[in-house]
């Protein structure tokens, strides 16, 4: 299988901040892979290097063999951390949104899990509480037949029983043969759907494994984690 | 694409803007009404709401315009516009023709409130509206022909168009400037700044070229010529200053590349 995702010399600063650094790892197509590092390692800029949010990066990113760009996006479905849904649009209106732009997206089936998570489709966004707001672009992302998911911090902020229906959720819901990219740093609720670890700290990889090999050292990614980082870092 | 994110752009405003006009139908119905039951506190009380709306539609408009393109491209909807699979040129060519049409519809609904409110102000204290309606026609009474009256309103139209476009092209500008890195510590300071600089100069070399570039049209009794007598000299005749206008056709496009060029590689969504 080709690679969904490669990175080659990827370096990002923002003025005289060095945030990525000479960063090299590529990914086949059709895993779980979870990138992991602390607060403020690089996770959220690789992610917005990947999901073509910012450009002036030196390197070489290639999704699904091509360069970020308007061919990409059509084959990434990304779920910021950030609500950026518009204030005026109501469930239904994000729905034909989605549906107005990304071919890959499945209409009937967003609304079908828009009765399941009980989201009333035509309460206006700005006025549903913080956790419905987070299951309806969830719903967004997930009803989409994208090649890519990429999550940012997706479990950041919500209780474990949020944590849990998130990540089946995204469990049930992503097509056969897709990549998913999950961005944490809370490594004890996800560790058991991963099939590969991307581990980045100061701008840099410092871990690129299958968790098969992991497990197979007799470790847990948490533990690894911890031994990479430290015990310093927050881990949970 | 750019058909479906004009169609979206439309969307995002429509409930504020549209609630002006609703503001502005009912004022005028109401208006109608009073002026029917011969009620003359409503019809004075609406009269003043109606002026009030077409003020208020302007400026309304002019802010809409302003917070949509910082809100859906440099707050957290950013995230969103930035990732859909269409071009920076595509974003910024939709968000260009909604805020023309939506600012082109205010201007005119402007205009046409003051011209209602003027008409019915006469029939309201007994002058005849068909000499008020001739009285607006004296302007043009002057002028050699139809086809004469076709090409200043021609002339007029354009001149309004870009001086619409030109704005549009100077905020736009002013706001992505001040959201790339460098710019954005200062906030929305960055953009009030970056717009007047822009506004400033634009002018000064506006009014320098009116002057030493005098390429004009003027409107004579006996139709349109082509001029070389500086606008300066004749400042209040109906001439069209055909560099500067030029000159505000190649800013604006200039500034239109400048803000796709920083909307794909410079800008810093938070």
């Amino acid at each position: 299988m080709s690679d969904i995702i490669s990175v080659n010399n990827l370096s990002k600063s923002y003025g005289s901040h060095q945030v990525l650094s000479n960063v090299s790892f590529n990914f086949e197509g059709g895993q779980i892979i979870g990138l992991l590092g602390p607060n403020g390692s690089g996770k959220t800029s690789l992610i917005k290097i990947l999901t073509g949010l910012i450009h002036d990066y030196s390197g070489q990113v290639l999704i699904d063999g091509d360069e970020p760009g308007v061919i990409t996006k059509a084959k990434v479905a990304y779920l910021p951390e950030k609500t950026y849904l518009a204030d005026w649009m109501r469930s239904v209106d994000a729905i034909n949104f989605m549906a107005d732009f990304y071919k890959d997206f499945d209409k009937e089936k967003a609304f079908k899990m828009l009765d399941s998570f009980q989201l009333p489709p035509k309460q206006k966004i700005k006025t549903m509480s913080k956790g419905m707001q987070e299951k309806l672009q969830l719903l967004l992302v997930m009803c989409r037949n994208a090649k890519l998911y990429v999550l940012d911090e997706p479990l950041g902020g919500v209780d474990p029983a949020a944590r849990a229906f998130i990540l089946d959720t995204i469990m049930k819901n992503h097509p056969e043969g897709s990549t998913v990219l999950i961005s944490t740093h809370l490594i004890y609720d996800v560790e058991r759907i991963f099939n590969s670890v991307l581990m980045i700290g100061r701008g840099q990889v410092l871990v690129k494994s299958r968790v098969e090999d992991i497990t197979g050292a007799g470790k847990t990614i948490e533990d690894l984690f911890k031994e990479v980082f430290g015990y310093a870092w927050q881990v949970n | 694409m750019l058909g479906k994110l004009i169609k979206n752009e439309f969307k995002a405003n429509a409930h504020t803007i549209g609630m002006i006009y609703a503001v502005a139908a009912a004022a005028i119905a109401l208006m109608a009404a009073s002026y029917i039951a011969k009620i003359t506190w409503i019809s004075a009380l609406s009269t003043i709401v109606l002026i009030a709306t077409g003020i208020i539609a302007v400026i309304v408009t002019f802010i809409c315009v302003v917070s949509n393109f910082q809100k859906t491209l440099f707050g957290n909807q950013g995230y969103l516009s930035f990732t859909l699979p269409v071009t920076s040129g595509q974003l910024l060519a939709a968000k260009t023709i909604t805020s023309f049409i939506w600012m082109l519809l205010s201007y005119v609904v402007a205009i046409g409130i003051f011209i209602g409110v003027y008409l019915y102000a006469s029939a309201m204290i007994g002058e005849d509206v068909k000499l008020a309606f001739q009285m607006l026609t004296m302007m043009f009474e002057g002028l050699p022909s139809a086809s004469t009256i076709k090409a200043v309103i021609a002339i007029f139209a354009l001149v309004v168009f870009i001086r619409i476009v030109v704005l549009i092209a100077q905020l736009f500008f002013a706001i992505t400037l001040a959201n790339t890195r460098v710019m954005q510590k200062l906030g929305g300071f960055a953009a009030f700044v970056v717009f007047f600089t822009v506004f400033i100069v634009m002018q000064i070399i506006g009014l320098l070229l009116a002057q030493y570039v005098p390429l004009t049209i003027v409107l004579t009794g006996d139709g349109l010529f082509y001029s070389t007598t500086s606008t300066m000299s004749d400042p209040v005749g109906l001439s069209f200053g055909i560099a500067g206008t030029l000159f505000n056709v190649v800013c604006a496009a200039l500034l239109f590349f400048g803000t796709a060029k920083l909307m794909n590689t410079k800008v810093n969504i938070k």
